[in-house]
């Protein structure tokens, strides 16, 4: 391997690192504040892609200024899907395990919903938009301009969750719900206020990342499951709650996969992040967050 | 004895349904083999999920593991098909043994587990889509079921033991283990109950039923592809029916696969495009009204009905 074909894959590893990075940002945020690992996180990617292609499509937006239009919209049907599903459902469930489980169970229907909605509305046809895509040189090394953008306003996206996680009021008792939902009730904090401002940020960051992909991978109706996969294994190896560990555990990953699809073949680079999460709870179990409760 | 009557009624039933090829039409007996599949499939996903109160959300990837450890035994090492079933037990049961050791014995929490199965089954689909020698994404045609009705005795045969199955578990002392389990793990650790090996015990099982399931499937569609073997709706249909029916019960998940199978028939033929989004509502609407299912339901009605009895008598 030449040093310049070293450097590129680190680069398209570190591009796409960013964005998973984004991803399980907002899958954590909404693990934290509501206790629901929500398995269709990928499929409110899927539908900011969908809009970001199509906004460009028809009207040539630029997928730039259609990313917050994607934020706006999943957050709003985040919010939807917290006031129709989950607040009912918190309400009967007796037993965390319970509402965890439930939770598990509606979050599977409503992936199925939304990836066969899609699939009828667009149908299975692969979607691909060319924006930016003229390379950038620098020296021997050539990259297309939107994966450039990509890494950058993932990276500013990122800091900015981890400012207004780390430095703001708002953050502070996201974190304390995060950490003790009835300690953090008893200081003051509104548990619910909090757990539906995290679901419709967390949402909104899942649009945000879809109209992002949107630059750089084909659009499918089935493509979200694959991304919540992946951003589920950065949330664990990362540390639940630790916004630096999946930063650096979402760049590891999308080196890693780099690496790998040059290595071993493309078509097993989604397999290594698996790999690496199942070596993982091999190595932590017991001590890790993981498993902290057993049921 | 209180139970003896739905037994009896069942092993007629199965008595019953196994001179049906001699009375049906080919079209019953072919919708009566989805039936069984169905009844398999969800009475295995209860065995484990339903008895431990461990979601899988990803319990296909043994259908699909099954599917294809039958038709690459007979269409690329050219075996016979019956060793082709043999090995269609035999992988999935193996690899769940494996996925169990790591998972259940590193006590990993109830949510965890159920995403870690569904990416397992999400990554062997890519994986199994991309590697020719096992035909990549086209897929694989294994030799197809040499006599008529051979596909549908098996289902049958499977459908009935995994039951049969699930009644000896539930009545036996291992299956006091599983409820006292399912009620509170750590207080059953704490009064000797081995909680791993209980656990461990079911997933093997669900799978080896499942994986018959998946190769006998394949013997009798004489074809498997990566997208068909390891379908999300697989996963997700086998939920779908244990809890339409009621989890962990054993009559549950054979209710609801034989009311749901016949519902997914009716809608395949008029809207084939709905009938995952019908069932994904479905699923809603029911845990948050009738998590029990069917079960549920009907015991429910019967406390409503005692009450009005007994204010009559008065």
């Amino acid at each position: 391997m030449s040093a310049t074909t070293f450097v590129q894959l680190l680069l398209f590893g570190v591009v796409w690192g960013g964005l998973y990075a984004l991803i399980a940002l907002g899958l954590n945020l909404i693990f934290g504040v509501m206790r629901i690992l929500n398995i269709a996180h990928g499929e409110l990617l899927m539908l900011g892609a969908y809009l970001a292609f199509w906004l460009f499509t028809l009207w040539k937006v630029s997928p730039l200024l259609s990313m917050p239009v994607a934020a706006v919209a999943m957050c709003v049907l985040g919010l939807i899907i917290q006031k129709l599903l989950i607040d009912p459902l918190a309400a009967r469930s007796r037993t965390p395990a319970g509402f965890e489980n439930a939770t598990l169970i509606v979050f599977f229907g409503v992936l199925l919903i939304l990836q066969n909605v899609a699939l009828l509305l667009w149908t299975a046809d692969y979607r691909s938009l060319s924006y930016l895509s003229e390379p950038v040189r620098f020296g021997d090394i050539s990259v297309a301009a939107n994966r450039l953008v990509v890494l950058s306003v993932a990276v500013v996206l990122s800091a900015l969750m981890f400012v207004l996680m780390q430095r703001t009021m708002l953050g502070k008792a996201i974190r304390a719900v995060s950490q003790d939902r009835d300690t953090a009730k008893l200081m003051g904090i509104d548990v619910k206020r909090i757990g539906m401002i995290g679901f419709g940020l967390g949402s909104a960051i899942a649009g945000a990342a879809g109209a992002l992909a949107s630059t750089i991978y084909v659009i499918t109706p089935t493509v979200g499951l694959l991304f919540t996969i992946k951003a589920f294994t950065i949330m664990v190896v990362g540390g639940l709650g630790n916004q630096f560990g999946i930063f650096i555990a979402g760049l590891a990953l999308g080196i890693m996969e780099s690496f790998a699809s040059f290595v071993i073949g493309a078509e097993f680079k989604d397999a290594t992040g698996y790999v690496l999460l199942i070596g993982f709870i091999l190595w932590r179990a017991r001590s890790s967050q993981a498993f902290a409760e057993v049921k | 004895m209180k139970s003896g009557l739905p037994v009896v009624v069942s092993l007629l039933l199965v008595a019953l349904l196994a001179t049906g090829p001699r009375w049906l039409s080919p079209y019953h007996v072919s919708l009566l083999m989805t039936v069984f599949m169905y009844v398999a499939l969800a009475g295995s996903w209860n065995l484990f999920s339903g008895m431990t109160g461990y979601v899988s959300l990803g319990h296909g990837l043994f259908f699909g593991l099954g599917a294809y450890s039958f038709a690459v035994a007979t269409s690329i090492l050219k075996l016979p098909p019956v060793l082709g079933l043999a090995l269609g037990v035999m992988v999935p049961g193996l690899i769940a043994a494996l996925i169990g050791l790591v998972l259940i014995n590193a006590r990993i929490r109830v949510a965890y587990f159920a995403v870690v199965m569904l990416g397992l089954n999400e990554i062997t689909k890519t994986i199994v889509a991309n590697v020719k020698a096992i035909g990549s994404s086209y897929g694989l045609t294994p030799p197809g079921v040499s006599s008529k009705y051979l596909g549908y005795y098996v289902l049958l045969g499977i459908a009935a033991a995994v039951t049969a199955f699930a009644y000896g578990v539930q009545h036996s002392r291992f299956g006091f283990g599983l409820r006292a389990i399912l009620a509170d793990e750590v207080a059953a650790e704490t009064i000797g109950i081995h909680t791993v090996g209980h656990k461990l015990a079911m997933f093997v099982a669900s799978a080896v039923f499942i994986g018959m399931t998946g190769a006998m499937v394949s013997w009798n569609w004489s074809y498997v592809d990566p997208y068909m073997a390891f379908d999300l709706t697989v996963s997700f249909d086998m939920l779908v029916m244990a809890m339409f029916g009621g989890f962990g019960t054993v009559a549950g998940p054979v209710l609801g696969a034989v009311v749901m199978s016949l519902v997914k028939e009716a809608l395949s033929s008029s809207w084939p495009q709905f009938q995952p989004i019908i069932f994904g509502v479905m699923v809603i609407v029911l845990i948050l009204w009738c998590p029990g299912g069917i079960i549920q339901a009907f015991e429910m009605m019967r406390g409503w009905l005692r009450p009005r009895a007994r204010g009559a008598a008065a």
